[in-house]
C-alpha cells in the first residue's frame, strides 16, 4: 500500500503544517453539529464497524435528522439560542470491493434557524451576528475503509478509515469545517447478539471559530452497540443501535471555553424490510448543557436500500460468489465462502457434493440426511446428551441461530427434569479455519453463550462447566466441508451423577 | 493491510505532537466576559474672584458646591476627580502691588495662581479671605498651605472645598483670572501647585467673576477699572490686554507636558436668560438684564468661541442660585470616554449597553468608526489604555450604568 501511505502522509503534513490561524471570532468555518453520519455500509447510526461489507455491496441512504440547541450565546449564566433547530437530509451512497469500502456522504441543511437576536438587541452588528443561510448545502464527505484484520481469524475486527471533507458547504451558514481529514481506527467485536463498534481518529482540518469558541483538531471517537432483536411476528431481521461519540479538541482542559469537547449520544432502531430495504429511526440528545458538540434534542429516520452488484475487477470469480476461482472448489456454481463457494441447496451448511441427502438438510453427524423422524430431539447416550441436530451459530460469532433453540429448549427440559446430573460440560469445538488462538476463544465464546441461554432457561449455571476446544480435537477431516461441518459442534458432556 | 495501520498511527502521533496555539489575550472563559472598565481622572481648577464685590456670589457658589460634586460622583464613567482653588489677583494696576493690603490676609502676597486653602474659625467655619499661607513653613510650595488639593475620596472633600473657594473680598481690583488660570498651570506647577495635575488627567477650570478679565502681563497695560471695562482697550489693536486666542492656544496645550481634554466653565457677566454678555452698567453694556454685574463677560465670551460650545459652559452672575449652572457644568465633564482595563482580543466580540436611570437598557453598536458607532472603540496604543467612547444613542448621561462583555458561545 504505498501509495496510500504516501497520500496519508501527504494530507497529513498539507493540513498539520500549515501556518497556524489566527484567532478570529467571526470567522465561523465550523459545523457546531460535529456528529458524522457512518460511512460503513454495514455500520451504525454514527459508528463505524470494521468488516466491509461483501464485495460488490452497493448501497445508498437517505435520512433526514433534525437538531435542536446547536450553539448558544453564554451571558450571565444564561445560554440563549443562537442556532437552534435545524433540519438536514444526508445523501450517502457505499461500495464494497471487499478490501475495500468506498463512501460518499452529501448533508443538505434543509432549513436551519438562526437567531441572533441575543446579540443584536445588545447593539452587536457586524460580521459576528451576519445572516445565516437557512439553506445551504454541507461539506461532500469521501470515505475509503480497509479492513486490516478479519474478524472471523482475530479476537477483533479492525479497519482503517480515511474520511476526506472537501469544503463544498457554507462556512457562514455554520455547515462546512473547510477542508478536513479524519484519518481513524475501527475495532469491531461481537459478543452473541450484540456487535461492539469502537472508533478512534483524528481530525485535522482548519480552524473555526465564533466568538470565542475555536473548533480545530482534535481527536474523535464513537463507540455503539448493535444487538439483533428477536423475531416479532413478520420483522426478524432488526437491530437496535445505541451509541455515543464526541471529540477532543486539542488544547482542550475542561476549566476554560476557548473549546468545547463535543459528546452526544444517539440511539434507535433498524428494521430490514428486505435484505435490500431498511427502514431506521432514532433520537439523541448532547451530554451536558445544549451548545456546541451538545444537541438539546436530536430525532432521525430514514431508508437505506441497494443490492449486492455484480462483481468486477481483476479476481477472477466465474460463477460470482465473491470465491475467487482458484479458491472455488465449484467455480461455476455460486456458494458461500465457508462452503468452498459450493452450493448448498437444503441450507444444512454441508455443500451439495457432500452432501448425501443435497435436497433434504440433514446434520453432519449423518452425512446431511435427516434423521428419521422419530428420532427424539435429543436423547442420553453414556456420559452424552446426544443431538439430533447440532447448534448453529452465526459464521464467526458466538450468536445462537434461533433454529438451534428448540434443542437447547430440550437440553435445558432434561437438564431440568434430572437433577441427579449434577454438572454437564458444554463443550465448543470448531473447525481449523483460522488461527488456534482464535478459535479456541470461538468456541469458548460459543460454550459460554449456550450456558448463558440454558441458565436462561432454568438451569443454574453451576450445574454447567463452559469449555473451549477450538479445533483440538477434530472427529472428522478438516478437508472436507462435510468433515468441517462435524467438527463444528458442541457437545454436552456429563460429568458428575447420570440421568 | 498494516502500511494503513502505520499511516493511521503516523497521523495520530503527527497531530498529538503539533501543540496549541492559543493567543495570549484569548477569551479563555465565559465567567469573565465582564470587561473591567477603569477610571478617568480630571483635574478640575476654580479661578474666583476676590475683588470687593463678591461676597454674595461667593457664598452662592459654595453653598452649591454640594450639587457639583454629587454630579460628578454620578458620572457612569469613574471620575477620579480632584479641585483646586485659586482666585483672580495676580497685580494691582501698579504692576509691583503684588501684596494684599488690608483684610485677614494682609501682607500674604496675590497668589498669582498658587492653589489656596482657606482657614477655618474654632467651629469649622470658613473665614473668607484668611489664606494659609506661611513663608517658612511652606516654603516648598512658595509659602501657600493647607488642604489645597481637594481628591475626590477625601471625607473633607466638600467641607473643605466650601472653605476654599471663600477667597475673600480684598484681592486685587484688577481681576485677571485668565492670567491666574495660566500661571496656576504653568509657572505654579513648578512650585506652589506642583503635582496638582495628573498624567492623562483631563482639565476644567471655572471660573466666577463680575467683572470681565482683565489679564494683562506686558506693556501697554490698562491702568484702571475704567479701561478694564473699556471696549476700546478690550479690542485694541495691537493688543492693549493678553489675547484670548493666545489664552485658548495655551490650553489646547500641551498643559503641564501633555495634551489635554479641555472644558471651561463661566459664571460671569451674562444674561440669564441668553447667556449673552450683560452687567448693570448701561454705559457699557447694551444689556443690562445682569443688574449685579460690574461688566459683561466679552472675553469670557470670545474665549468660548475659540474653544468651541463642546468645551465651554456659560452661566449667569446674576442667577439667585448657582446650582443649575454647577450642575450643568459638572455634567458636561461626565466624560464620554471610557477606559478598559486591559484590552479585550477582538473588539468585534464586545457586547455594549447602558442601562438608563429609568431602568430602560439601551444597545450599543460598537464600532472603529468615529460617526456611526454608539461606542466607539479604540485599541490600546503606547501609553493609553484601550478606551470606549460612547455617543449618538449611547451618550452617557448621568446615572447610567454602563455593561460591557464580550460575547461567549457554546
Amino acid at each position: 500500500m504505498p501509495v496510500r501511505l504516501a497520500l496519508f502522509a501527504a494530507i497529513a503534513l498539507a493540513i498539520a503544517g500549515r501556518a497556524l490561524a489566527a484567532d478570529d471570532p467571526t470567522r465561523r468555518g465550523f459545523d457546531p453539529d460535529p456528529a458524522r453520519l457512518a460511512l460503513s455500509l454495514e455500520g451504525g447510526f454514527t459508528t463505524e464497524t470494521a468488516a466491509a461489507a461483501a464485495r460488490g455491496t452497493l448501497r445508498f441512504a437517505s435520512i433526514v435528522d433534525v437538531a435542536d440547541g446547536l450553539l448558544v450565546l453564554q451571558q450571565n449564566g444564561q445560554r440563549q439560542d443562537l442556532l437552534a433547530t435545524r433540519g438536514q437530509l444526508h445523501l450517502l451512497a457505499g461500495w464494497s470491493a471487499g478490501w475495500v469500502e468506498l463512501a460518499a456522504h452529501l448533508p443538505v441543511a434543509l432549513w436551519q434557524d438562526s437567531d441572533f437576536t441575543p446579540l443584536t438587541s445588545q447593539g452587536v452588528t457586524g460580521p459576528l451576528v451576519g445572516s445565516v443561510a437557512s439553506t445551504a448545502l454541507g461539506d461532500l464527505r469521501l470515505g475509503a475503509k480497509v479492513p486490516i484484520l478479519d474478524a472471523a481469524r482475530w479476537p477483533v475486527g479492525l479497519s482503517a478509515l480515511f474520511d476526506l471533507r472537501l469544503p463544498t458547504g457554507n462556512g457562514q451558514a455554520f455547515l462546512s469545517d473547510g477542508l478536513a481529514a479524519v484519518p481513524s481506527l475501527i475495532a469491531t467485536r461481537a459478543f452473541g447478539r450484540v456487535r461492539i463498534d469502537g472508533q478512534l481518529g483524528y481530525v485535522l482540518r482548519d480552524q473555526g471559530q465564533y466568538a470565542q469558541l475555536v473548533v480545530h483538531d482534535g481527536l474523535v471517537y464513537a463507540l455503539g452497540a448493535t444487538i439483533d432483536l428477536p423475531k416479532v411476528r413478520r420483522l426478524d431481521h432488526w437491530k437496535a443501535i445505541v451509541e455515543i461519540n464526541g471529540g477532543w479538541p486539542r488544547g482542550e482542559d475542561l476549566a476554560g471555553d476557548r473549546y468545547r469537547a463535543p459528546i452526544s449520544a444517539r440511539a434507535g432502531l433498524r428494521a430490514f424490510l428486505s435484505p435490500r430495504l431498511s427502514l431506521e429511526a432514532g433520537f439523541g440528545t448532547g451530554l451536558g448543557a445544549a451548545g456546541y458538540g451538545h444537541e438539546r434534542w436530536r430525532t432521525f429516520f430514514g431508508l437505506r436500500w441497494g443490492s449486492v452488484g455484480r462483481p468486477s475487477g481483476p479476481v477472477r470469480d466465474r460463477d460470482g460468489d465473491g470465491v475467487p476461482d482458484d479458491e472455488d472448489l465449484c467455480p461455476d456454481e455460486r456458494g458461500p465462502a465457508a462452503l468452498d463457494g459450493c452450493p448448498d441447496d437444503d441450507g444444512d451448511e454441508i455443500p451439495n457434493g457432500e452432501d448425501k441427502c443435497p435436497k433434504e438438510p440433514g446434520p453432519a453427524e449423518n452425512d446431511g440426511c435427516p434423521l428419521p423422524p422419530d428420532t427424539p430431539l435429543i436423547e442420553v447416550g453414556g456420559r452424552r446428551i446426544l443431538l439430533r441436530n447440532p447448534i448453529l451459530f452465526d459464521t464467526g460469532q458466538d450468536t445462537i441461530r434461533s433454529e438451534s433453540f428448540p434443542i437447547l429448549d430440550k437440553v435445558a427440559a432434561l437438564l431440568a427434569g434430572h437433577p441427579e446430573v449434577k454438572r454437564v460440560r458444554v463443550e465448543g469445538h470448531t473447525d481449523d479455519v483460522g488461527t488456534g488462538p482464535y478459535n479456541k476463544d470461538l468456541s469458548a465464546r460459543r460454550a459460554a453463550s449456550v450456558v448463558r441461554y440454558l441458565a436462561g432457561n432454568g438451569v443454574a449455571q453451576s450445574r454447567l462447566v463452559p469449555a473451549g476446544f477450538g479445533f483440538e480435537q477434530p472427529i472428522a477431516s478438516n478437508a472436507t466441508a462435510l468433515g468441517r461441518a462435524k467438527n463444528r459442534r458442541v457437545v454436552f458432556t456429563i460429568l458428575d451423577g447420570a440421568p | 493491510m498494516q502500511p494503513a495501520l502505520r499511516s493511521a498511527l503516523l497521523l495520530l502521533a503527527l497531530a498529538a505532537l503539533s501543540c496549541d496555539s492559543a493567543p495570549a489575550d484569548a477569551l479563555t472563559s465565559c465567567q469573565a466576559t465582564e470587561v473591567v472598565p477603569d477610571s478617568v481622572a480630571t483635574d478640575i481648577l476654580f479661578v474666583v474672584d476676590d475683588s470687593g464685590s463678591m461676597s454674595e456670589e461667593q457664598a452662592n457658589l459654595a453653598a452649591n458646591l454640594g450639587a457639583f460634586i454629587d454630579t460628578l460622583a454620578a458620572s457612569p464613567v469613574k471620575n477620579e476627580f480632584r479641585i483646586g482653588v485659586t482666585n483672580s489677583s495676580v497685580e494691582e494696576y501698579t504692576v509691583n502691588a503684588i501684596s494684599y493690603t488690608s483684610g485677614p490676609s494682609a501682607g500674604v502676597p496675590y497668589p498669582a495662581g498658587a492653589l489656596l486653602a482657606i482657614k477655618t474659625d474654632a467651629g469649622g467655619n470658613a473665614i473668607p479671605g484668611s489664606l494659609v499661607y506661611d513663608a517658612s513653613l511652606y516654603a516648598q510650595t512658595g509659602g501657600w498651605g493647607g488642604q489645597r488639593i481637594l481628591d475626590k475620596g477625601s471625607p473633607t472633600l466638600v467641607a473643605d472645598f466650601k472653605a476654599n473657594v471663600r477667597v475673600g473680598l480684598n484681592g486685587s481690583g484688577k481681576e485677571q483670572p485668565f492670567r491666574a488660570a495660566r500661571l496656576a498651570l504653568s509657572d505654579r506647577l513648578l512650585d506652589a501647585n506642583k503635582g496638582f495635575l495628573r498624567d492623562g488627567a483631563r482639565l476644567a477650570i471655572v471660573f466666577l467673576t463680575d467683572e470681565d478679565d482683565c489679564s494683562d502681563s506686558a506693556d501697554p497695560r490698562a491702568t484702571s477699572n475704567g479701561q478694564c471695562h473699556d471696549k476700546a482697550v478690550k479690542n485694541a489693536s495691537p493688543p492693549v490686554l493678553d489675547a484670548v486666542g493666545d489664552f485658548a492656544s495655551f490650553l489646547l496645550g500641551p498643559v503641564g507636558g501633555e495634551p489635554r481634554d479641555v472644558a471651561v466653565g463661566v459664571i460671569g457677566g451674562f444674561d440669564p436668560a441668553s447667556l449673552q454678555p450683560s452687567c448693570g452698567d448701561s454705559g457699557i453694556c447694551p444689556d443690562t438684564s445682569c443688574a449685579t454685574a460690574l461688566d459683561e463677560g466679552d472675553r469670557f465670551t470670545a474665549l468660548a468661541a475659540a474653544l468651541g460650545p463642546e468645551r465651554t459652559q456659560l452661566g449667569s452672575i446674576c442667577d439667585a442660585s448657582f446650582r443649575d449652572s454647577l450642575t450643568r457644568f459638572a455634567a458636561s465633564l461626565t466624560p464620554s470616554t471610557m477606559p478598559l482595563a486591559g484590552a479585550p482580543a477582538d473588539w468585534r466580540m464586545l457586547v455594549v449597553t447602558l442601562t438608563k436611570a429609568s431602568g430602560a437598557v439601551v444597545p450599543c453598536t460598537v464600532g472603529l468608526d468615529g460617526t456611526s458607532a454608539d461606542a466607539v472603540f479604540s485599541g490600546p496604543r503606547a501609553g493609553r489604555q484601550a478606551q470606549i467612547t460612547f455617543q449618538n444613542a449611547c451618550k452617557l448621561d448621568l446615572g447610567d450604568k454602563i455593561d460591557v462583555r464580550v460575547a461567549c458561545a457554546g
